[in-house]
């Protein structure tokens, strides 16, 4: 990680029609920092990672992707895993992988290389003729971050992308994506509702409120790189997640 | 034992209907001028295909205008149906106007256009292909507003142009309604053809009818009525294999 801010969220505000998704948030992300945003359901967190995106445009305030303003998608150098996956159920993992590049402009034979060399990346190199209704959810996860990955966008943006796994899965898979990032330098901003996801996984986490969400505090990770799931049991990941915990239940001790 | 069942309960109905029908018109209950007998049917079909020309020329007059109406009106409907679908605003505009249009008779417009197309080929061509036209617009634009929205949020994130999308996204999430649709449209092309022919045609199936129904030759009336509907059971049995086929290729 360098110490070039990469993106800057400054003073962004977000809303669907009358309602409030989110206020003035403000946080940077570094070159090569993995930031994780958490908070209750609803909170505005898949919002925002959406505004960073170029997917949703900010009621207030501004964007800034490596200088300039986000007004729009910028595939070159972002790219997402939504959370519902979004894989085309009448293409094969490859062809689902080949899109992105497809959609770039990327000649046929190009495609198909890169895209086989990004299944092969996370796992999937087996598999390239089966169709998403043939994978498991976690096979399936695969093929969405492959996808993600095929670009070589700097950026990637995640937005829950676990959630439907179960949680032996999530923090496999997570650790495996870990490692992959970690080697390819990317800038990740992660959405999650799992505190210790987000604590394994990240660098920095931007803690969120209730709707319309502000931001509550920004927590830096204190365990050092490469992440090891042994670190899972060190005192400094509990004492985080009962941090995070409270900070995010503390809006609950209301009159009851 | 048991595969043989389901084709056995055809014969069954197959066979009682043809007896009845024996029964209702050599009993007398029914002039033979209005219900031919089957007997005398079946052998004004083997009459005709003493010459199996004359079968065989007004069928290939009628599949050819069929098909050059339903390829004109699939040609130009799937893209105008795709493109009214994926736009929100030309879609509360225009879906509507298809709907509206669509249920006006248009055959009304038939002496319009032998008119302006004279009353040979061509002015059927142009009603079959009308007709064929609304099915197709209708459930393309439908379907292509029902994509799903997250593949279509993928795609603006991957930063498919609007003709990328339609051909990567759309098409291919539309493709099986489209196929009902033009399934819809080749019947009704092939319908309004015969009619057409019927009316005032020089050839093909529909001409044969009204010849030999004018000519009160009740035998021979049925025998080309067989033979029509025989001709639409082809076809579709034609086109459900042609379209599982192509469906198969592009969704590899």
């Amino acid at each position: 990680m360098s110490d070039e801010t990469q993106i800057s969220v400054r003073d962004v505000s977000l809303s669907y029609g009358p309602i409030v998704a989110a206020l003035d948030l403000t946080f940077d992300v570094r070159r090569g920092e993995f930031v994780s945003l958490i908070g209750p359901s609803g909170c505005g967190k898949s919002s925002a990672l959406r505004a960073i995106g170029g997917l949703l445009s900010p009621q207030t305030g501004e964007v800034h992707l490596g200088g300039s303003v986000v007004r729009g998608p910028r595939p070159k150098e972002i790219s997402f895993v939504f959370q519902d996956l979004a894989l085309y159920p009448w293409r094969s993992a490859l062809r689902n992988v080949e899109v992105a590049l497809q959609f770039a402009g990327v000649t046929r034979k190009e495609r198909r290389a890169r895209a086989m060399e990004a299944l092969h990346l996370v796992g999937l190199g087996d598999v390239p003729n089966r169709f998403p209704n043939q994978l498991s959810g976690g096979m399936q996860q695969r093929v969405a971050i492959a996808r993600a990955l095929v670009s070589d966008a700097s950026v990637l943006l995640l937005d829950e992308p676990f959630a439907a796994l179960d949680e032996q899965t999530r923090l496999r898979l997570g650790g495996q994506l870990l490692t992959l990032l970690e080697e390819q330098g990317k800038t990740v901003v992660f959405v999650t509702h799992s505190l210790s996801e987000a604590a394994y996984l990240s660098d920095r986490i931007v803690v969120m409120g209730p709707r319309p969400a502000t931001i509550k505090e920004v927590i830096s990770v204190p365990l050092p790189r490469p992440r090891h799931p042994s670190m899972m049991r060190a005192p400094e990941f509990h004492e985080l997640t009962d941090r995070l915990s409270s900070l995010l239940f503390e809006d609950d001790r209301g009159p009851s | 034992m048991t595969r043989w069942r389901r084709p056995l309960t055809y014969l069954v109905v197959a066979a009682v209907v043809l007896a009845a029908w024996q029964l209702l018109t050599s009993s007398g209950l029914v002039k033979p001028l209005l219900l031919a007998p089957p007997d005398l049917v079946w052998a004004a079909l083997g009459h005709l295909w003493q010459q199996p020309a004359n079968i065989l020329g007004p069928i290939s007059v009628t599949l050819r205008e069929t098909a050059v109406a339903f390829a004109a009106a699939a040609a130009i409907a799937t893209p105008i149906g795709l493109v009214v679908g994926s736009s929100a605003l030309l879609r509360r505009a225009y879906e509507p106007v298809l709907t509206t249009v669509s249920a006006v008779p248009l055959v009304v417009l038939y002496p319009v256009l032998a008119a302006t197309l004279g009353v040979g080929s061509s002015s059927k061509v142009a009603l079959g292909a009308l007709y064929a036209f609304f099915p197709v617009a209708i459930a393309t634009t439908r379907a292509a507003a029902n994509v799903d929205n997250r593949l279509v949020i993928a795609a603006e994130a991957m930063g498919a142009t609007r003709a990328q999308y339609i051909r990567s996204v759309v098409l291919p999430a539309t493709l099986s309604p489209l196929v009902v649709g033009m399934r819809v449209a080749m019947a009704l092309a092939l319908v309004t053809i015969i009619a057409a022919e019927f009316i005032s045609g020089a050839d093909g199936v529909g001409y044969e009818l009204g010849t030999a129904s004018q000519g009160l030759d009740t035998p021979s009336l049925f025998a080309w009525v067989v033979i029509a509907c025989t001709l639409t059971i082809g076809v579709n049995v034609i086109f459900t294999l042609t379209t599982n086929a192509v469906l198969k290729g592009i969704h590899r």
